[in-house]
């Protein structure tokens, strides 16, 4: 019983919740506010690293790629804060005109058509995951 | 003689407009449409419920009695896309709040020149918003609102891709960052008090070139950050009571050739983090009371530590790593055991600022517990005679006797 339990408990890499103006984002330091913005990733062991931004977790996984394999990655909805989106399946805004904490505006939604009908009030251009998880963070990149 | 006209003609519109709300013109949408460029337009005593008030020209607006401007939640409240303005005088309050607009009690967009001056931004989503401006100055305001806990808080002062601000004199409180700046360049901010905001006191990304000078920052959710920046000059500034598991005095991420000299940090969780940082001189500063006075991680290199005062704080410095690319040199610790025989004001034995314990709590946070116990004590006299664990070139060879 016990054995399942952990198997059970180990096995879930469901997001889990972030405790707003508390948490640390894992990769930039900064305390992690915004609930349009933020992301986690959820190891297969289970264990959940938070981030205030999506290229925070973009630059993080890709600089600890060996460690975190197999690890499941979510991603604000930024229509509706405080839900999750799996990061493989959403659908990307790097926008024009929203700032987000570390100022690459990225923004997740759920789809294709969510992701148009932004654009067509903020300019922005549509990206997926292959080519966010690219990201570096650096100066100016929007601009 | 057509000069003359063109005189007689601007001399004319020189009167001032003057709105009152018992007056001829009694709302500020109405006076703004009054005004002609480089006009004045008074705004008398009284309660003004108006939003979206576009001032598209130059124009100085003073309020006499200082006069209310409540948005009553319904968009901006004043917006400025005009050059030349100045805004003296008045009480701005409540903005929508939004997650998809950033609202602002005062909004300046591609301006030159703004001036805002002796204004009062009460329970506004953000205060004061500029984006993409040269050469503003905000001085003596005063910015307090309410958003506690709300994620969906704004900031106090916003910079957004803004040349050569200045920031003077201002009281912020209660805002997600009192003050933000992000691709901003050249600013110069002092004297300014940022208090009690969710987040940060002051939090500046990818923003060279600027000075902040003398200003204090206390209690904020976590403290002051600074991040990916070169060239900025950090000069007696306070940092001050900044407790929780997140918060830092000040932290600092990819910060390099910069200035950070005769602050004072206390009582803060951590009073200055520091990582991915290089070629910086923390020269001159004190270190009173806080957890840990300075924690150093071994991804930066060339820091010179020169001249601080390090008293009573739990941890002097703490790494994460054996290795040391930094120089500490002639600081004052009062945790510093040696001796200064020959009279001359050095210690004449260097000083290991980074304990055994400190390595074990970085590693393993939950023997914080051993903090106060005889075991830990031993350890650390035990590691200070032959270091097994502690960074060998992490020392002070000219530790002060006396605080400097």
């Amino acid at each position: 019983m016990i054995i399942a339990l952990i198997l059970l408990v180990g096995c879930s890499q469901e997001p889990v919740p972030i405790h707003y103006n508390s948490d640390e984002c894992a990769h930039c330091k900064m305390m992690i506010t915004d609930n349009q913005f933020a992301a986690q990733l959820v190891t297969d062991k289970g264990k959940a690293y938070k981030f205030d931004a999506i290229e925070c977790m973009a630059v993080y996984y890709r600089e600890n790629q060996n460690d975190l394999s197999g690890s499941r990655l979510w991603v604000s909805n930024y229509n509706k804060p405080g839900t999750w989106l799996d990061a493989l399946e959403a659908q990307f805004v790097k926008s024009e005109v929203i700032n987000s904490p570390m100022g690459e505006s990225l923004l997740a939604l759920p789809g294709k058509e969510a992701a148009d009908e932004h654009v067509e009030d903020k300019p922005g251009r549509l990206l997926l995951w292959d080519e966010v998880s690219q990201t570096d963070m650096k100066k100016g990149t929007h601009r | 003689m057509m000069g003359l006209f063109l005189l007689v003609g601007s001399i004319a519109s020189a009167q001032p407009v003057t709105v009152s709300p018992e007056g001829e013109t009694s709302t500020i949408v109405e006076g703004l449409e009054l005004t002609q460029p480089y006009d004045t337009l008074i705004i008398k005593e009284g309660t003004y419920r108006e939003h979206n008030l576009i001032v598209d020209h130059p124009l100085t607006i003073i309020g006499e009695g200082r006069p209310v401007i409540d948005g009553e939640k319904k968009g901006f409240i004043l917006v400025i896309t005009g050059d030349d303005v100045t805004v003296k005088g008045l009480e701005i309050r409540n903005t929508s709040t939004s997650f998809m607009e950033d609202y602002a009690g005062i909004l300046i967009e591609k301006t030159k020149n703004t001036v805002i001056e002796d204004v009062r931004l009460i329970d506004n989503f953000f205060g004061i918003y500029l984006a993409e401006t040269d050469k503003a100055k905000i001085k003596n305001n005063y910015l307090s609102a309410s958003g506690e806990r709300e994620t969906s808080s704004g900031n106090g002062i916003h910079l957004w891709y803004s040349k050569d601000t200045k920031i003077e004199g201002n009281y912020v409180r209660g805002h997600r960052d009192g003050l933000y700046f992000e691709f901003v360049d050249g600013a110069f901010i002092t004297n300014n008090l940022s208090e009690e905001n969710i987040r940060y006191g002051i939090h500046f990304m990818y923003s060279d070139n600027c000075s902040y000078v003398e200003n204090t920052f206390r209690d904020n959710g976590g403290g002051v950050a600074v991040m990916y920046t070169s060239n900025v000059e950090i000069i007696g500034n306070r940092f001050e009571d900044n407790w929780g598991s997140s918060a830092y005095g000040m932290l600092l991420k990819e910060i390099n050739r910069s200035r950070i000299e005769n602050n004072h940090f206390e009582n803060n969780s951590v009073g200055l983090y520091i990582e991915a940082t290089s070629r910086n001189e923390v020269k001159g500063n004190t270190f009173r009371q806080n957890g840990w006075a300075v924690k150093l991680m071994a991804n930066s290199t060339d820091n010179v530590f020169s001249e601080n005062n390090f008293i009573a704080n739990s941890f002097e410095v703490s790494t994460n790593s054996r290795r040391n690319f930094n120089e500490f040199t002639g600081n004052y610790w009062s945790q510093y055991e040696g001796y200064d025989l020959d009279r001359d004001g050095v210690g004449d034995v260097p000083h290991h600022p980074v304990r055994l314990f400190t390595i074990l709590v970085e590693k393993q946070p939950q023997s914080l517990l051993l903090l106060r116990s005889l075991l830990v004590d031993i350890l650390d006299a035990a590691e200070k005679v032959m270091p097994a664990l502690t960074p060998e070139t992490l020392i002070d060879i000219k530790p002060q006797m006396n605080e400097l």
